[in-house]
């Protein structure tokens, strides 16, 4: 990050969103150098407490020396917490968080600091008597290495302290194995001598060094056997309860497409296997799937949730499809009054051209239909030009006699276009004469 | 380009006032500080050229409160106005100059879009992929186009126009720039930019590269303090209004511009909610549908296609696998 940058963010108090952010990537707090990654952290820092965006740190991260004169600031100002940083030193501030963290990951329960992450406000709280019973777990031993251990892990009755150093380092899954091969190899390419067994017998005896990084390692490994017990208990009743309170409190978000008019989004896992693919969401509306902004929505993995939660959810409840119909009623009765008040300010108001507007005999029809029309100046686009529309049934409903027949015919399979045209019209002459024998029998 | 620009025109212009005048009153660069506002890169810069020329101002009086002149030279700079007028106006009443001035900009904005060199301003824009991609996963980020739903100003918000699913999104729930994602970080140990990389390759040995990549003195440890929250993805500013691009843009634009359509086909696949691998009856018949639908569109253009009137109407529309999420 250059200079100026720096400058502008803090003279600005309206200044909400720099463009770019490089990571902070500070050296460990023993061997600290002034360079560009102290300004970045810098930065960082006032920039948080500008935005009073404490809130979204656990305070109990911050050590509490700094918490306590934070607080004691007259106003959160860039310059106040400049001059406050500068009494203390960067390099003492890194490393008390650094310890503190450290502290805190060994000695609190591991469910706790689950519960304390932003995904967390996405899932479902399992209760403790669910994860206990052995039955619902089944064959998640063979999926999650280790998982007995995270499983107890999980349940409070260990803490990380009281696992010792070699075992910690097994559980975070960053053995030294992988890495140690490599140098090995690395070696043999360089000198084609037999030392692999001395450095073997050296890595061993050594005792491990247990790192931040390892226990934030075990903390997203209990994190991922969460989610893998997750997706087997939002299929219960009490799951869906819990994902259905959350709809309606709007936590996932509305649908970004402008007619589906702020219909909430649920979550909808693509794959059943973590690390594949990132949760999705549904649309119950337009019946497609999003991706998530991370700007509203931190990353979610598409397995905590499964293939078949969405079947399940649409199946349970069903008055869903009552709540779509009146969110799209809606929007359209919106546009219509738009409209009109246009028109009523200015009769000779030019105004494009509308199916709702001047077609009103056949109103069902268009309004079924609500989208999107391109225009140019005011007119249509053929569909033959290039620019025309061309993805028009892709929000394409059945509403009239013909459609609802060739909605008929899609129950097993897509019919052939020649075959579905001829039934239509065998149907359509069938149906007049059905009712000419009624209007001869009244 | 900007500054250089309005000395030039004042020295034109006010032919009395001398150079050491100039440089005493404060230098305001209106259109440039409306431009540098947050949320308002979306806009181009007007030249001063297409600006005074009166023809193109027709019919936007009825619009505006205050008197097209007076705003006229705000945007211009005129000195003189600057000197005389606006100082002695009070600041409730700057304020509501400003307003207008924005007004009247965005609403000359819709008309300049549509000239030859204002669609290869906004050609640039596109190009850095200002107005956002497109969230619906079938589209695999293509890049929006803003678009207004009425052309008179006051009615509603701008809207984002995708050209590949042709569907309008709001932008309240669109990030502005897909590619700055990867650069925030979450909770402790950037849990964001670690997942991201996790789905190309697993997380274990994510971490293990790199560590042994990492140079001297440095270690993941640093990773671990939560002072990295910053989630600064650019936002757009919801209050603009949609008649400052209008209703046409994005499909002129696409006119002027076919190589956007012709690069990329249209994806046809779509999701089936399942229970256990089996589809839900409902949703895969309406699916089915409007396959249906697509398949007849398809061979009605096929049956209508004139090689002589277009002649890059050959390739194909949608992409031919099937392919839907399993």
């Amino acid at each position: 990050m250059d200079s100026s940058e720096l400058e502008y963010q803090n003279n600005s108090s309206d200044f909400f969103a720099p463009n770019e952010y490089s990571n902070f990537n500070a050296s460990t707090p023993g061997s600290i150098q002034e360079s560009e990654d102290n300004k970045n952290f810098y930065a960082n820092l006032t920039y948080l407490l500008q935005e009073e965006q404490i809130n979204l740190i656990n305070n109990e991260d911050l050590p509490n020396f700094l918490v306590s004169k934070i607080e004691s600031l007259p106003k959160k100002n860039a310059s106040s917490i400049k001059s406050l940083v500068q009494e203390i030193g960067i390099n003492k501030i890194q490393s008390a968080i650094y310890h503190k963290r450290h502290w805190r990951l060994m000695n609190t329960n591991l469910m706790k600091l689950i519960e304390e992450k932003r995904e967390f406000k996405y899932l479902c709280k399992i209760p403790k008597s669910y994860i206990a019973d052995e039955f619902n777990l089944t064959g998640l031993n063979q999926q999650i290495q280790n998982f007995s251990t995270l499983h107890k892990l999980l349940l409070g009755n260990y803490h990380l302290s009281n696992f010792s150093n070699k075992s910690l380092k097994k559980l975070s899954g960053l053995n030294s194995s992988t890495l140690k091969r490599k140098r090995i190899n690395q070696q043999a390419m360089d000198n084609d001598d037999d030392s692999d067994s001395d450095s073997d017998h050296e890595y061993d005896d050594a005792e491990p060094e247990i790192k931040l990084y390892h226990l934030e390692m075990i903390l997203h490994r209990a994190f991922t056997a969460y989610g893998a017990i997750h997706a087997r208990y939002v299929i219960t009743k009490d799951g869906l309860d819990q994902i259905a309170e959350k709809y309606d409190s709007k936590t996932y978000g509305p649908c970004p497409r402008y007619y589906c008019s702020e219909v909430q989004l649920l979550p909808c896992g693509v794959d059943d296997f973590p690390n594949h693919h990132i949760c999705k969401l549904y649309c119950p509306s337009c019946l497609d799937l999003y991706e998530i902004s991370p700007n509203l929505m931190p990353i979610l993995d598409g397995s905590f949730f499964g293939r078949s939660f969405i079947g399940i959810f649409l199946n349970a409840f069903t008055e869903l499809d009552k709540y779509v119909a009146k969110k799209k009623m809606g929007i359209i009765s919106e546009s219509l009054r738009q409209k009109e008040n246009v028109l009523k300010a200015n009769k000779n108001q030019f105004i494009a051209y509308d199916d709702v507007m001047f077609s009103k005999p056949g109103l069902k029809h268009t309004l079924q239909n609500f989208q999107y029309e391109p225009k140019v100046f005011g007119f249509r686009i053929n569909q033959n030009s290039e620019v025309g529309p061309k993805m028009k049934w892709l929000r394409h409903w059945p509403v009239s006699d013909v459609q609802k027949r060739e909605f008929e015919l899609c129950e097993k399979g897509i019919p052939d276009i020649n075959q579905a045209e001829e039934e239509i019209k065998n149907k359509k002459n069938d149906d007049d004469n059905i009712d000419i024998v009624e209007h001869d029998a009244l | 380009m900007s500054n250089n620009v309005s000395e030039d025109n004042s020295d034109m212009i006010i032919s009395d006032s001398d150079s050491n005048s100039q440089e005493s009153i404060e230098d305001l660069n209106w259109i440039q500080t409306f431009l540098e506002k947050p949320g308002n890169q979306i806009f181009v810069e007007i030249p001063l050229q297409y600006l005074t020329d009166r023809f193109n101002l027709v019919g936007l009086n009825k619009y505006c409160s205050e008197k097209m002149s007076t705003m006229l030279k705000l945007i211009t700079d005129d000195i003189d106005f600057l000197r005389d007028e606006y100082s002695s106006m009070s600041s409730i009443e700057r304020r509501m100059l400003n307003q207008e001035c924005a007004k009247l900009y965005g609403l000359i904005h819709a008309r300049y879009i549509l000239t030859y060199q204002g669609q290869y301003d906004m050609m640039t824009l596109y190009s850095e992929n200002i107005f956002g991609k497109c969230p619906r996963t079938a589209c695999t980020g293509t890049a929006l186009l803003p678009v207004g739903l009425y052309d008179v100003p006051d009615q509603d918000s701008f809207k984002l126009y995708c050209p590949c699913c042709e569907d309008v999104y709001r932008p309240a729930s669109i990030t502005q720039g897909m590619e700055l994602y990867s650069g925030f970080n979450g909770s402790a140990l950037c849990d964001y930019k670690r997942y991201q990389q996790a789905f190309d390759y697993p997380v274990e040995n994510h971490l293990t590269l790199r560590d042994s990549e990492l140079p001297l003195g440095k270690n993941l440890d640093s990773e671990g303090d939560d002072l990295n929250i910053i989630n600064q993805v650019l936002k757009f500013n919801i209050n603009i209004d949609g008649s400052y691009f209008g209703t046409t843009f994005p499909h002129f634009f696409l006119m002027q511009y076919p190589n956007i359509l012709s690069t990329k086909e249209k994806p046809k696949e779509r999701f089936i909610p399942t229970i256990y691998n089996f589809d839900l009856h409902y949703n895969s018949q309406i699916l089915r549908y409007q396959e249906l639908k697509r398949q007849q569109l398809e061979d009605k253009l096929s049956k209508e296609y004139d090689p002589k009137l277009i002649k890059t109407k050959s390739k194909k529309i949608f992409t031919s696998k099937a392919k839907m999420y399993t």
